[in-house]
């Protein structure tokens, strides 16, 4: 164990770190894991393991009759997804690029040097600090490299509060506007 | 900017608990504006050489803006979370001895993102995440599936990769309590 790690989830996660954790639910790798990991004969996890990767290649499920659209589904919605609410319309990530815009802001923006910033004011003279929150967590997904896995993580955030029962709404910064849409095909199935 | 806080303030009087906001590739200002409003910026990597260049400007950017801000002043957490794993980086980063298993460029970029701040979850590779849009929230996905004719593999598969979901979230609850 790297000592960046920290092992104090015992209880949590039934004994195991979230590390351990994590190869439980990456069982289906195939991979023998830790002896408390999946209990069952490597024989059979290999056998079961073929199997999930037979099923899930895409062509499979192409041809299989589990192939199918999740707008045709009925969901229990057990919580709210949503972007951008706002009744003027528009993606929030539109609203913001015209707003950068209209500042005159150039579109790739260059950080003031240590040098010409003004003490005690932000980067563009803006109180953030006003922004105070009681319970709400806000996440911001950054990444400068495209296809990083960005758009899925927000995704697999939103699943997981989403399935724990929380509210979650959210916000695409992305021109290319994915998540706003994945949240649409799945309000046109609630 | 203004926009956004009203939106936020808006959404929590509501009700919602966690707002996710997902940003476009690149040094853009709007992207900024989101970082700083937030509790936490999460930086997806993928712990490969291709990407481990773009990872640790992502990293200094985050340090720049950080120093661009008055002193005193709210910021994030900045925390990187290990993406889209294979088997072999989870054993190198979780099992003693394990690093020995790595090419040696593979085990200089583990270490490298291991010694930035990081959520201590690994995402790991699965063809689900790659069909996230097509399934859907996991959750549903995963309970359709268990009802189709022959979906019960594919909703097991679905289920751990949310279980994998929900550590993440757990990690983040850590480090931004609710």
């Amino acid at each position: 164990m790297l000592p960046s790690l920290r092992t104090n989830h015992a209880d949590r996660f039934c004994g195991l770190s979230p590390m351990q954790a994590c190869r439980h639910a990456n069982r289906h790798t195939g991979r023998k894991a830790d002896g408390h990991d999946c209990g069952q004969a490597e024989g059979v996890l290999g056998r079961r393991a073929a199997a999930l990767r037979l099923r899930e290649s895409p062509r499979n499920m192409k041809a299989s009759a589990v192939c199918y659209n999740f707008r045709h589904i009925p969901f229990d919605v057990s919580a709210t997804l949503c972007l951008n609410d706002a009744p003027d319309a528009g993606r929030i990530s539109d609203a913001f690029t015209t707003a950068s815009l209209d500042l005159g802001l150039p579109a790739v923006h260059r950080l003031p040097q240590r040098h010409e910033r003004a003490p005690g004011v932000g980067a563009r003279g803006i109180e953030y600090r006003l922004w105070r929150r009681h319970f709400m967590q806000v996440i911001t997904i950054v990444q400068t490299k495209g296809g990083s896995g960005k758009t899925t993580t927000a995704m697999l955030l939103a699943s997981a509060a989403l399935n724990l029962g929380r509210r979650v709404t959210l916000i695409d910064g992305d021109v290319n506007a994915q998540l706003g849409r994945w949240r649409d095909s799945f309000e046109l199935a609630a | 900017m203004e926009g956004l806080l009203t939106l936020l303030e808006a959404e929590e009087a509501r009700g919602v608990d966690l707002v996710v906001i997902d940003t476009r590739p690149g040094t853009h200002t709007d992207t900024e504006d989101f970082c700083l409003i937030s509790d936490l910026v999460l930086i997806p990597a993928r712990p490969v050489y291709a990407e481990w260049e773009m990872t640790h400007r992502a990293v200094l950017w985050m340090d720049d803006l950080r120093a661009s801000i008055a002193e005193g002043e709210r910021f994030p957490a900045v925390r990187v979370l290990v993406m889209d794993a294979g088997p072999k980086i989870i054993d190198a980063a979780t099992r003693e001895g394990g690093m020995a298993q790595l090419p040696k460029r593979d085990q200089d970029v583990l270490q490298e993102i291991l010694r930035l701040d990081h959520l201590d979850v690994i995402v790991p590779h699965s063809r689900i995440l790659e069909q996230l849009g097509y399934h859907g929230p996991l959750g549903p996905a995963a309970r359709a599936n268990a009802k189709a004719p022959g979906g019960r593999l594919l909703a097991d598969t679905i289920t751990r990769q949310l279980e994998v979901a929900e550590l993440v979230l757990t990690g983040i609850d850590e480090v931004i309590p609710a």
